[in-house]
């Protein structure tokens, strides 16, 4: 009998250790499993890099949702950016901008949204007409360089 | 956006004064037509404006009134001031009052014409041309006009937002000159002023001393701290 609370006290002290190390995954890995409650916005960037997937998107520095998805429209030379936004953050005006900065040191790419004016809301569906894509340094030197030779 | 927002801002407004080497006045648009009416007004608004640079030599520096006043003479039916100013004061667009929102469109439009004015006497010598459209336009409402400035050996891209007014018109809405959206650096800029301690959070001084928020004279407001997480808030 005694043999048996060992066993099961060892037992359950090893699914409690898987267990901590998947909480620790997943709250590292960014993934919000309260689906409940968002919508999907979309918006064009002409230069996204390195922005990733589950990148947090946010207004006034507090998260509001992530992105979804990234793809690129070869046609325009353009990046659709798909994100996730929580309901509970409240409505968002239709002219809504988007810019893509950095955060920290690291240098991780986010997005930030700037509230507009429009009485109006974004719908599910819609898509962020006023966007900032992320300033590429090498362009920018690029541009100093041949200003310089020219 | 913040200092580095604002850095790239003043390149990007450097980078379109070309180098001042060739005082030949060589400046001219590239000739192209487009079935596009978006696409002809930049055309034909750069057109335009060249002559008018051009013309101007004679007489900006005895009176440079005269030519702000032709420049906005020029914009105003082609700019959508109204809308820009209304995407500038953003959320505080609506709580504003009637008064302030006017003002402040008045203010805009006379910072955002000597601006540009004075930024365009820079440029003597270069080519202008609007790019075709890369695509059929997927918003019957909005228009992207691509445009270069070419000087020497570099091109710069500047892209102007067609907005479509209630009136049928095509205006220019919003302009983003080598990546950096002017009018988000402007809604961003507004913001952080409005929050600035510096003016007590009253948006009746942020309107009067936009000429100054958008110089970047004060120093808490050219390191905004538009909404980022984790940044140091204002100086030392």
């Amino acid at each position: 009998m005694r043999m048996r609370t060992i066993e099961i006290g060892a037992g359950a002290f090893v699914l409690a250790g898987i267990l901590a190390l998947v909480f620790l995954a997943v709250q590292v890995s960014g993934i919000n499993f309260r689906t409940g409650g968002t919508y999907s916005v979309t918006a064009r960037f002409d230069d996204v890099a390195g922005l990733k997937r589950r990148a947090k998107v946010s207004m006034a520095g507090v998260t509001i949702g992530h992105v979804r998805a990234i793809e690129v429209d070869t046609a325009y030379g353009q990046a659709i950016v798909r994100m996730e936004i929580e309901r509970r953050a409240g409505p968002l005006s239709a002219d809504t901008g988007a810019q893509i900065l950095t955060e920290g040191i690291l240098g991780a790419r986010y997005i930030n949204l700037l509230p507009g004016a429009e009485q109006q809301a974004l719908a599910d569906g819609d898509e962020i007409l006023d966007t900032q894509g992320a300033l590429v340094l090498e362009n920018l030197i690029g541009d100093l360089v041949t200003r310089l030779g020219s | 956006m913040s200092a580095p927002g604002a850095a790239a801002l003043a390149l990007a407004g450097a980078l379109l004064l070309p180098g001042a080497g060739l005082a030949a006045e060589r400046a001219a648009v590239l000739e192209a037509s487009f079935d596009s009416a978006p696409h002809q007004l930049v055309q034909d608004t750069s057109r335009k404006l060249l002559a008018l640079i051009a013309e101007s030599r004679a007489y900006v520096d005895e009176d440079p009134e005269r030519f702000f006043a032709a420049i906005e003479a020029l914009l105003t039916p082609v700019v959508d001031f109204q809308g820009f100013a209304r995407g500038v004061m953003s959320v505080h667009y609506r709580k504003a009052s009637a008064a302030q929102r006017q003002r402040f469109a008045r203010n805009f439009k006379a910072g955002l014409v000597r601006t540009y004015a004075l930024t365009l006497t820079e440029f003597k010598d270069g080519e202008v041309a609007v790019l075709p459209p890369d695509g059929p336009p997927r918003n019957p409402k909005r228009q992207n006009v691509r445009m270069e400035i070419r000087a020497g050996a570099a091109a710069h891209p500047v892209v102007y937002s067609m907005v479509l007014g209630s009136d049928g018109a095509w205006r220019i809405g919003n302009i983003v000159i080598v990546g950096v959206n002017i009018g988000l650096n402007f809604r961003s800029q507004f913001m952080s002023a409005a929050r600035d301690p510096k003016y007590g959070g009253d948006l009746d001084q942020v309107i009067d001393a936009w000429a100054d928020v958008i110089a970047g004279k004060q120093p808490g407001i050219s390191s905004g701290n538009s909404g980022r997480a984790g940044s140091s808030e204002g100086g030392p």
